[in-house]
C-alpha cells in the first residue's frame, strides 16, 4: 500500500480538548455500561476526530491520556486497541508496533480470559476486536515473508519474537476463547440460538467474553482458510452453521457475516461442493444488496462493495465448474452475474485457464504460508508460495475437467450416439473418451449439506446439467444415450417475490407523504442501527 | 468423510504440537484398525504445514493412501492443499498424487500401471486395493448401463477366477453376449437423478402443492 511517510506528531505540547473530551466521555458511558452512546462515540465520534486531527498519523500515545482515565488499565488496554487499528490502516506499522499491538491483544484477551470482565461493550466493537486481531495476524505474515527487504536488526528482532502473530498462538488464543465462553454448550442446548439472537449476549452479566467467544468461531474459520485448511475451517464453525439461518446472529452485523459467508463459501468451492459453494453466496450477495445503503458513511462500505464484487467472481468459478449450481441463485443474482461476467464466465467455460487464474486470483483470500522463513537465508519471499500452492491444485482440477463443456455441448445434440462416432467428433480415442465419459458423470455429482450436521456434513448429491449413459447395442457397439435436464423451474418462488413486491408498492402508494427531513437527517431503518 | 465424531484431535487438542507423536501412532492404529479419522489426520498435516521440518513422509503417505481411499470424498484434494510444493515433488507422495489424478480422471489402466510401481507401500494398507476396486466399480456403474467384460476386467485389475467370481457375488448383475461376440456385464439400470417430465410445461406453470403453500404465506 501506499502510505506517505508518516508524520508523528509531537504530543507534549498537550492532546487537543475535543480528543480529551471524547476520551472522557467514553470512558464514562463505558463505566456507565451505556451502550448505545459507547457505540456511536466508538462508531461516529472516532471516525470523525480521526479524520480531523489524525489524518496520515496516529493518535496520542496511552501516557497522554492515562491521566484523563483514572490509569484505569482495562480502558488504557482498550484505547490501545483503537489506537493501534488506527495505526495500521494509517501508516505502515514498524516491527516494533506490531509487537506491541501483539501485547496488547494478549493482555486483552488475557483479561477476558480470567473472566475478569464485568463490563458491557459494544457487539460491534467486539467483532471490529477478532476480525483485526486476525487482520493484524495476516499482516504480519505478510511482512514477515518479506524477508530480502529486512536489515540485519530487523531479523535479529524477528529471530528473538517467535511466538509473536505465530499460528499456533493465534488458533490457541480463538480456541481458548471459544472455551472459556462455553458459547458451544451454550447454543447447543434447546432454545439457546433463539434466546442468543434475542438478546444479543446483552442479558446476563457482562456480554464481552461470550461475543467474543462466538466471534472466534468466525475468527478461526478465517485463520484456517488462510492456510488451505478448508475441512478444518468449517469445522471449527461448530455451531455457527451457515445454512441454519433461523436465529443466526451474524446478519446483525454486516463484517461478520459477510466474513462468515465469504469464507465458508470459499472453502465449499475448494473442497468441490459446488452446491453449497453457490448457495453460500447466493445468500450473502443478497444479504449485502440488502443492507449495503446503510453502510455508505461507515468505514467499513469500500470493503463491504470489496467482498461483493469478489464474491460475484467466485461465484461465477462455480458455475463454470457446476452449471448445475445455477439452481441455487436467485434470479436477481444470477441477473447481476450475467451482466458482471458472462464474457468471463464463457471463456472458463470454453476452458481458458488464464480466466480461471485471473478470477481466483482477484477473489481468494491472502493466503499465508504458517511455517516461519528461513531467517538465516534472507533473501526469498515467502508470500507468494501460500498463493501458488493453493492456485496450483485448483487449476490441477480445471484441467483434468477441460474437455468437459465441449463433450457436455456435442451431447446435447443427440439422444444417442455411437461411441466411436463420438469420438472422431471430439478428436479423442475411444479409450480416452471412455474415461472423459465416465469424469463427466463422477463429476455430476458433489456432496451437500442435506439439513442435518455441521457445516461439513453432507450426503452425494446430483448437480449436472445433463443425463446420460453409455450402452452397448447388440451388435456389440458401444452407445451414448442422452436425456437432458431441464432446470426445475421454482415458480413458487418467483411468484411469491413478485406478490411480495407488488404488495410493497401497494402499501408505498398508499403511504402518507413524509415532512421533508431536518437538515437532511435520514431516518434510519431498524437494521440499520440495530447492532451495536 | 466417515467416523471422525468421535475424534478427539478437534478444538484445542488440534493445535497442540506436543501431540504431534500421537497423531502419528494414530495414523498407524488407524492403518492396523482399518479405522478412518479425517480430524486427526487432519489435525497432523496442520502440524506437518506449520513445521514443515518435522514432517515424517512416511506417516505423511499412509494419511494420503487411507484419504484415496475414501474416494469419491475429497479428502484427499483437501490434504493436498496442506502439503508445501517442496514436500509434493517427494516421493512416494509424487507418485501417490499421479495415482489419484488418475482416478479422478478415470484414467484406470494407467492407474494400474503406475501403481504398480508402488505397490509395496500400497500393499501396507489392509484394504486398500478393495476400497480402489469399490471406487472404479461405482464411477463405472453410474456412468455405463452395459460394460464389456474384458474391459471390466481391465478397469479393475481382475481376470479370469477372479473377475468371475466378483460378477458372481454381484446377484443384480446379468451377462450376454453381443452377436460380434462380445461379451457384455449388465449393471442395475442407472436411476437418472431427474427426469424429462419437469419443469415448465408449454403454454402454462406448474405449481406444485409445497410450492402453492409458499405462495399462500405470501398472500397473507
Amino acid at each position: 500500500m501506499a502510505f506517505g511517510a508518516p508524520r508523528y506528531i509531537d504530543f507534549s505540547d498537550g492532546v487537543p480538548d475535543m480528543v480529551k473530551q471524547f476520551v472522557v466521555y467514553f470512558y464514562r458511558h463505558i463505566r456507565e455500561r451505556n451502550i448505545p452512546e459507547i457505540f456511536s462515540m466508538y462508531e461516529v465520534s472516532f471516525a470523525k476526530l480521526s479524520e480531523r486531527f489524525f489524518k496520515g498519523t496516529t493518535w496520542p500515545p496511552v501516557e497522554y491520556i492515562a491521566e484523563l482515565v483514572d490509569k484505569d488499565s482495562v480502558f488504557c488496554l482498550l484505547y490501545k486497541e483503537m489506537y493501534f487499528r488506527h495505526l495500521y490502516a494509517t501508516v505502515q506499522p514498524t516491527l516494533e508496533q506490531r509487537c506491541e499491538s501483539w501485547d496488547n491483544y494478549c493482555a486483552i484477551f488475557n483479561i477476558m480470559l480470567s473472566s475478569s470482565i464485568n463490563m458491557q461493550l459494544p457487539n460491534g466493537w467486539l467483532w471490529d476486536m477478532v476480525d483485526e486481531f486476525v487482520y493484524q495476524f495476516q499482516s504480519w505474515q505478510q511482512y514477515r515473508g518479506k524477508l530480502n527487504t529486512k536489515s540485519a536488526e530487523e531479523l535479529e528482532t524477528l529471530h528473538n519474537c517467535d511466538r509473536v502473530w505465530s499460528i499456533l498462538s493465534v488458533l490457541n488464543y480463538l480456541q481458548a476463547l471459544v472455551d472459556k465462553s462455553g458459547i458451544v454448550a451454550e447454543l447447543s442446548t434447546p432454545g439457546g440460538m433463539e434466546r442468543f439472537y434475542k438478546t444479543e449476549g446483552y442479558d446476563a452479566g457482562s456480554n464481552v467474553l461470550r461475543m467474543v467467544g462466538y466471534f472466534s468461531l468466525v475468527g478461526l474459520l478465517r485463520v484456517h482458510t488462510l492456510v488451505g485448511d478448508y475441512h478444518g475451517a468449517l469445522k471449527a464453525l461448530a455451531v455457527v452453521h451457515p445454512f441454519q439461518r433461523t436465529n443466526l446472529y451474524t446478519p446483525k452485523i454486516a463484517g461478520c457475516n459477510i466474513a462468515l459467508y465469504y469464507y465458508s463459501g470459499f472453502c465449499y468451492l475448494l473442497l468441490r461442493r459446488y452446491l453449497d459453494a453457490a448457495r453460500a453466496f447466493n445468500n450473502v450477495l443478497n444479504y449485502i444488496a440488502r443492507v449495503k445503503q446503510y453502510h455508505q458513511r461507515s468505514a467499513q462500505y469500500e470493503q463491504i462493495l470489496k467482498k461483493n464484487e469478489q464474491m460475484y467472481a467466485l461465484t461465477a468459478i462455480v458455475l463454470a465448474l457446476c452449471p448445475a449450481a445455477q439452481r441455487e441463485l436467485d434470479e436477481n443474482v444470477m441477473n447481476t452475474l450475467r451482466e458482471k461476467y458472462n464474457e468471463k464466465m464463457m471463456k472458463m467455460v470454453r476452458g481458458v485457464d488464464s480466466t480461471y487464474e485471473e478470477l481466483f486470483a482477484y477473489a481468494c483470500p491472502k493466503f499465508i504460508t504458517a511455517a516461519p522463513p528461513n531467517l538465516d537465508a534472507p533473501s526469498a519471499n515467502t508470500n507468494q508460495e501460500a498463493y501458488r500452492l493453493q492456485l496450483r491444485c485448483f487449476l490441477g482440477l480445471v484441467q483434468e475437467q477441460r474437455h468437459l463443456p465441449s463433450l457436455k455441448q456435442l451431447l446435447k445434440l443427440y439422444t444417442t450416439i455411437s461411441l466411436p462416432k463420438l469420438a472422431s467428433l471430439m478428436d479423442l480415442d475411444e479409450a480416452t473418451l471412455r474415461s472423459q465419459l465416465i469424469l463427466l458423470k463422477t463429476t455430476g455429482f458433489c456432496i451437500t449439506w442435506n439439513g442435518e450436521g455441521d457445516a461439513t456434513a453432507g450426503t452425494r448429491q446430483a448437480a449436472t446439467d445433463i443425463e446420460f449413459h453409455t450402452d452397448i447395442d447388440e451388435e456389440g457397439v458401444e452407445l451414448v444415450t442422452v436425456a437432458e435436464v431441464k432446470p426445475v423451474r421454482r415458480q413458487g418462488e418467483f411468484l411469491a417475490r413478485h406478490i411480495a413486491k407488488f404488495e410493497e408498492i401497494v402499501r408505498d402508494l398508499n403511504m402518507p407523504i413524509p415532512p421533508p427531513a431536518v437538515d437532511g437527517a435520514v431516518p434510519l431503518p431498524r437494521a440499520a442501527v440495530a447492532g451495536y | 468423510m466417515v467416523d471422525e465424531s468421535k475424534s478427539t484431535f478437534t478444538g484445542a487438542a488440534g493445535y497442540d504440537p506436543n501431540r504431534l507423536s500421537q497423531l502419528e501412532e494414530n495414523v498407524s492404529s488407524q492403518v492396523k484398525s482399518g479405522a478412518y479419522d479425517m480430524d486427526a489426520n487432519l489435525a497432523l498435516f496442520r502440524h506437518y504445514n506449520f513445521a514443515p521440518e518435522k514432517a515424517n513422509i512416511q506417516a505423511m503417505a499412509t494419511v494420503l493412501i487411507k484419504a484415496q481411499m475414501q474416494l469419491p470424498n475429497h479428502d484427499f484434494a483437501q490434504l493436498l492443499h496442506l502439503i508445501p510444493e517442496r514436500l509434493q515433488e517427494e516421493q512416494p507422495v509424487a507418485a501417490l498424487i499421479a495415482l489419484t489424478q488418475h482416478l479422478e480422471g478415470a484414467r484406470f489402466q494407467a492407474y494400474w500401471q503406475a501403481a504398480d510401481s508402488c505397490k509395496d507401500i500400497l500393499a501396507s494398507v489392509p484394504g486398500y486395493y478393495d476400497a480402489i476396486r469399490a471406487y472404479i466399480l461405482l464411477a463405472i456403474s453410474s456412468t455405463c448401463q452395459k460394460f464389456g467384460k474384458q474391459l471390466l476386467g481391465d478397469s479393475l485389475m481382475l481376470d479370469g477366477a477372479a473377475l468371475e467370481k466378483l460378477i458372481q457375488g454381484h446377484k443384480d448383475w446379468t451377462e450376454s453376449k453381443a452377436q460380434n461376440g462380445r461379451e457384455i456385464v449388465i449393471f442395475p439400470k442407472i436411476e437418472q437423478s431427474s427426469s424429462r417430465s419437469q419443469g415448465a410445461t408449454p403454454g402454462g406453470m406448474k405449481v406444485d402443492v409445497a410450492q402453492l403453500g409458499l405462495l399462500l404465506q405470501t398472500v397473507h
